[in-house]
């Protein structure tokens, strides 16, 4: 017994060195449909983490041409040229120099470049965003430009406001028919008051006469993710706001929720900025959810974290969305809120002029 | 009369052994039965065994956390994703609350070479879940921490399959379609 464990402590000790030095991490790539197009490594050297040149461009399709005598790496990718010349901080992209973080290397006969590379060189290579995420192990590309819905609809060709006039609301009351949603123990069924909600919202908003409403449900029918996706896309919403009470196997749990899509917040690397999500509409949700909270809150004082979440309604929207849950279905404190016949006008009142605050229209508030 | 009273003699004998027997077999069953249960899970580790972390909610329902298990070394990893999985479904052991639905139909697991488990589950998952956002995620982050936690040399995400199909969503709220990391 003794025996075996002073040689592990020594094997341990003979191996630490080693270990130290072969710091690497394996990256999943996926392209923007979420397919798998591969993996690469990050080796980390010297406290800075290195991709191979080799390896990104066999993974993204480019040509390499190694000119050792000059110690440098041309490669050719997507009819770019790019020139990556050891120890010199500066990489050449067609005629353009961008700096980087640290100058590429050679780790054992092959050249490295830091990640920062990825994010300054290969995004314009390609043309497309990367999201690199060094928590999970993963890289996205995705076709979406950053955060301008501006730019995104130039790309369409389309701009929403050329076409309509008034700001267009999407309001999804959440589930319905076979699909009802929570369920309280005293038999209130969440698709029923979403609908409500959302009913009354519609009343108040078109009262207003200021933007047009769409309802992704007027009455109780199933319907998918996808097709309240398409819905609102089709009608090209300039917001949706998804209508749903909530359910927790704690009683405990109380209060209102407000919800914005994101895939998980994102670790930044050393030398590169990194955005928090892949959503371009991302900020504006979180607009959002900010204008609700703070109405909300007046009506139920309970509550008000915004979460971010992979949300479904938010997979291919195009347009920035919020889901909020109102109340529990399984506390009794809210059940009793609930109770209160003016409840669900309060809510809606406060959802409604929190979409018109941030559609930057001003709510007259004495009406 | 006296003949009568023989077989009555007889009967009662009779009955008595086969009310022996049948204590004996019910003892012996059971014995079976707890030794089988026994050797799924355990609450004490042993040289034969793993210790695996389920996750279930706190009763002030904020966070979830571990309860730890400890099955069977023996079978593969699928195995004993599977048992951690129906571990997590049969709930938990301590005053924690349970976050998944009891009795899950577990079809499929299988892990790729990328470290990302599938979990192939049946339809009754969406039929017997409570709904709510905050129902899902936990249902959602239970599995995904439970595994990951669990099996960290194999596991780093998760893919949630329903009926064999890629799904969109378990109950109406958050988006399955892609493999899910941990939650913390």
């Amino acid at each position: 017994m003794k025996i075996t464990l002073i040689a592990i402590l020594l094997s341990l000790i003979i191996l630490a060195p080693f270990s130290v030095n072969s710091q690497e991490m394996s990256i999943d790539v996926y392209d923007a449909d979420g397919k798998d197009i591969g993996t690469f490594k990050i080796t980390n050297y010297q406290g800075t983490q290195y991709v191979f040149v080799e390896e990104i461009s066999k993974l993204f399709g480019g040509t390499r041409q190694n000119q050792p005598l000059l110690g440098r790496v041309t490669l050719i990718m997507k009819d770019k040229r790019i020139v990556i010349s050891l120890d010199r901080n500066y990489i050449k992209l067609n005629d353009t120099e961008y700096k980087l973080s640290k100058p590429p290397i050679n780790i054992s006969g092959k050249v490295a470049v830091p990640i920062d590379f990825l994010t300054k060189i290969l995004t314009r290579t390609l043309g497309k965003r990367i999201v690199l995420n060094l928590e999970d192990g993963t890289l996205e590309l995705t076709d979406k430009p950053f955060d301008k819905q501006a730019e995104f609809e130039a790309d369409l060709g389309i701009t929403s406001k050329a076409y309509h006039t008034k700001t267009r609301i999407m309001i999804d009351p959440g589930h319905g028919g076979f699909d009802i949603g929570a369920k309280s123990k005293t038999g209130i069924i969440e698709k029923e008051l979403t609908l409500e909600v959302a009913l009354k919202m519609k009343e108040i908003l078109e009262a207003k006469g200021v933007a047009d409403v769409f309802l992704t449900r007027s009455e109780d029918r199933y319907m998918t993710t996808e097709e309240r996706v398409n819905f609102a896309n089709n009608l090209r919403g300039n917001v949706l706001l998804s209508i749903h009470f909530n359910w927790s196997p704690s009683q405990n749990s109380k209060g209102f929720n407000i919800y914005t899509n994101g895939d998980r917040i994102r670790m930044s690397a050393e030398g590169i900025t990194v955005t928090s999500s892949s959503d371009m509409f991302a900020n504006q949700s979180k607009k959002l959810a900010y204008e609700i909270k703070n109405r909300l809150s007046t009506v139920i004082s309970t509550g008000g974290n915004n979460r971010e979440v992979p949300l479904a309604i938010a997979n291919g929207l195009f347009m920035p969305c919020v889901l909020v849950e109102i109340l529990y279905l399984s506390n009794q404190k809210d059940l009793d809120i609930l109770s209160n016949p003016n409840f669900i006008d309060y809510v809606a009142r406060a959802l409604s002029e929190s979409v018109l605050a941030f559609s930057g229209i001003a709510s007259n508030k004495a009406d | 009369m006296v003949r009568k009273k023989r077989y009555s003699f007889l009967n009662s004998g009779l009955a008595l052994l086969s009310l022996i027997i049948i204590a004996i077999t019910v003892i012996a069953i059971n014995n079976m039965l707890a030794q089988d249960t026994d050797e799924v899970t355990k609450d004490t580790p042993d040289e034969n065994s793993i210790e695996i972390k389920l996750y279930f909610l706190d009763p002030e329902g904020n966070n979830l956390i571990p309860e730890k298990r400890y099955i069977s070394q023996y079978g593969n990893i699928t195995d004993h994703v599977k048992l951690a999985l129906l571990e997590l479904s049969r709930g938990p052991q301590t005053g924690l609350i349970p976050t998944v639905p009891q009795g899950i139909d577990l079809r499929e697991v299988f892990i790729d070479e990328k470290q990302c488990a599938y979990i192939d589950l049946g339809r009754s998952i969406m039929q017997n879940h409570n709904g709510g956002t905050t129902g899902e995620l936990l249902t959602i982050a239970s599995i995904v921490n439970t595994l990951s936690e669990s099996f960290p040399k194999n596991i780093r995400k998760v893919r949630i399959l329903i009926d064999g199909r890629e799904a969109k969503t378990l109950v109406g709220h958050i988006d399955i379609s892609k493999p899910i990391f941990p939650f913390k």
